[in-house]
């Protein structure tokens, strides 16, 4: 398609006022230095600007006296114009008519606007190129609307997608936390019943496993829902409240020696309140005491020992016998740690989450668990505590 | 064993397995117990259950759950004093004012444990 510049009307109706083309011409003139919402201007052949009118002024900034004669490239973000994208819509635009597109060009003052630009090509009769016409007209603000539009659509969708998922995480939580326990609940209380009124002893075994698989499914339904807790729906909640750790301490350390009557443990722990979670507490010094237990020296005591400062308790949980293998003592808190399942024996229950879950609690009073263990020292695990721990807001 | 005036347990329990379980093991060591699955049909039972010496109470429960019977029954003067215990996956969440809160799964020997008590088997 060519465009052809000031063209005479061919056959004007007689009635009409004869127009010369210089008056046509300059209609046309004042028609495009009326328009305000469009860049309308000239380009020569080689892509320098030979018009400008008050919409290209408006739009881009600059006065018909600083911009007649630059190229137009001058409009283009430097990295676009240095692709040679400008001289090759003006080929395009020479060789089919036209060339349109959408895209980022820059005003005078260096700020963007998205942009609908034409540009014609100008043919004499002749058909020789004389220049180009080129039609700018800003939709910045509407390029603006729909960028909010899409960015109101995403976060939406993304809104959307962060409730479905709360909305699982929920329902799994209510899983493992209720639905459950009821038939496990139901499952070892029919063993305890049986348990009580047979006394065959090849019964009597059956219902004691049951029941002791039972408690174990227990803490592992427990142990799952911390994790889940702590992994998905915004870690585990600490209920604080005054809580005396040799009160709780030596709760744990009587029901462990009753639970390994073999197994000497001693505790050293002066009276010391402080503000805890007490039964995530127990939680903590019931799995490393019961850890100390299990994988310690048989022969050895293990020890429990509790000191404090101003601002901080330090709890020490110690047992001789074999250190921790330098390489498991990297991931020993890790959840599911590898080679734990391979590794896991006839002393170790649950799934091999206690200790991180022992260091989420620990963390979430502020506090933290450090290890040591050695040939010669044992291994001992170390909790520090604030004093006074301070609940997430 | 056999109990002249046995004390009276009512568990309100929406699941079946556990509800019928929980009856099997109080009545097997001695107890009367009158069960409920939820809330309105435990008010409905309460008044005429003799020697009420404890609650068991769940609290997720569809129909009235555990916190709606718990502010009912404790409304009535003559029911005040009874002690309620809560077995719930909610336990953290009990009303204020319950005797105990036990998390789920409460298991055979914790059951008859801590029924024990609050509840004499042979009054």
């Amino acid at each position: 398609m060519v465009s052809r510049i000031a063209v005479p009307p061919a056959d004007l109706p007689a009635a009409d006022l004869p127009v010369t083309s210089g008056e046509v011409e300059e209609r046309f003139r004042l028609l495009v230095e009326s328009v305000k919402d469009y860049a309308i201007f000239i380009l020569d052949p080689d892509g320098r600007v030979s018009t400008w009118n008050p919409g290209a002024e408006r739009i881009k900034g600059y006065t018909e006296a600083e911009i007649v004669g630059k190229h137009f490239s001058i409009f283009y973000p430097p990295e676009v114009a240095a692709t040679g994208k400008c001289d090759e819509e003006l080929v395009i635009a020479a060789q089919e008519g036209r060339f349109e597109e959408e895209g980022w060009r820059l005003r005078k003052d260096g700020s963007k606007l998205w942009a609908n630009v034409t540009i014609t090509a100008l043919r004499e009769p002749s058909g020789r190129l004389i220049g180009f016409a080129k039609v700018t007209q800003d939709l910045t603000t509407r390029k603006a609307a729909e960028e909010n539009l899409r960015s109101l659509a995403a976060q939406s969708a993304a809104l959307a997608e962060k409730s479905r998922i709360q909305e699982f995480q929920e329902r799994f939580l209510a899983i493992l936390g209720h639905d459950l326990r009821n038939p496990l609940a139901a499952i070892d209380m029919g063993a305890g019943i049986l348990r009580q009124s047979i006394s065959e002893p090849a019964s009597v075994r059956i219902l004691d496993r049951m029941q002791s698989s039972s408690s174990r499914m227990t803490r592992m339904i427990e142990q799952i829902l911390d994790l889940t807790r702590s992994r998905l729906a915004g870690g585990l909640e600490m209920v604080l409240e005054p809580v005396d750790l040799r009160v709780t301490l030596t709760r744990i350390v009587d029901e462990m020696r009753s639970a390994f009557p073999t197994h000497a443990i001693s505790l050293d722990c002066p009276p010391l309140e402080g503000t805890w979670d007490r039964d995530r507490l127990e939680q903590v010094f019931s799995n490393l005491i019961g850890n100390a237990i299990v994988h310690g020296d048989a022969n050895a005591p293990v020890g429990v020992r509790a000191t404090a400062d101003m601002n901080q308790v330090q709890v020490a949980v110690h047992n001789e016998g074999p250190p921790i293998p330098l390489e498991l003592q990297k991931t020993l808190f890790n959840p599911f740690r590898r080679g734990e399942r391979d590794s896991r024996t006839a002393k170790t229950e649950g799934l091999g989450l206690g200790l991180y879950i022992s260091q989420e609690i620990v963390r979430g009073h502020g506090g933290d668990i450090d290890i040591e263990s050695t040939a010669s020292a044992g291994t001992t695990f170390l909790v520090s505590l604030p004093i006074h721990a301070i609940g997430k807001p | 064993m056999t109990v002249s005036k046995p004390h009276t347990v009512l568990i309100v329990e929406d699941e079946e397995d556990l509800r019928e379980m929980m009856r099997e093991a109080l009545e097997m060591k001695g107890y009367r117990v009158v069960t409920a699955e939820e809330g309105q049909e435990a008010l409905a039972k309460i008044d005429s259950i003799d020697q009420l010496c404890l609650v068991l109470l769940d609290l997720l429960m569809p129909g009235m759950n555990g916190w709606d019977f718990f502010t009912k029954m404790r409304e009535r003067p003559e029911l005040a004093s009874v002690p309620v215990i809560v077995h719930s996956s909610a336990s953290g969440r009990a009303p204020a004012g319950v005797t105990r809160a036990l998390q789920k799964p409460v298991l055979f020997e914790q059951l008859i444990s801590v029924v024990s008590e609050y509840c004499n088997a042979s009054a």
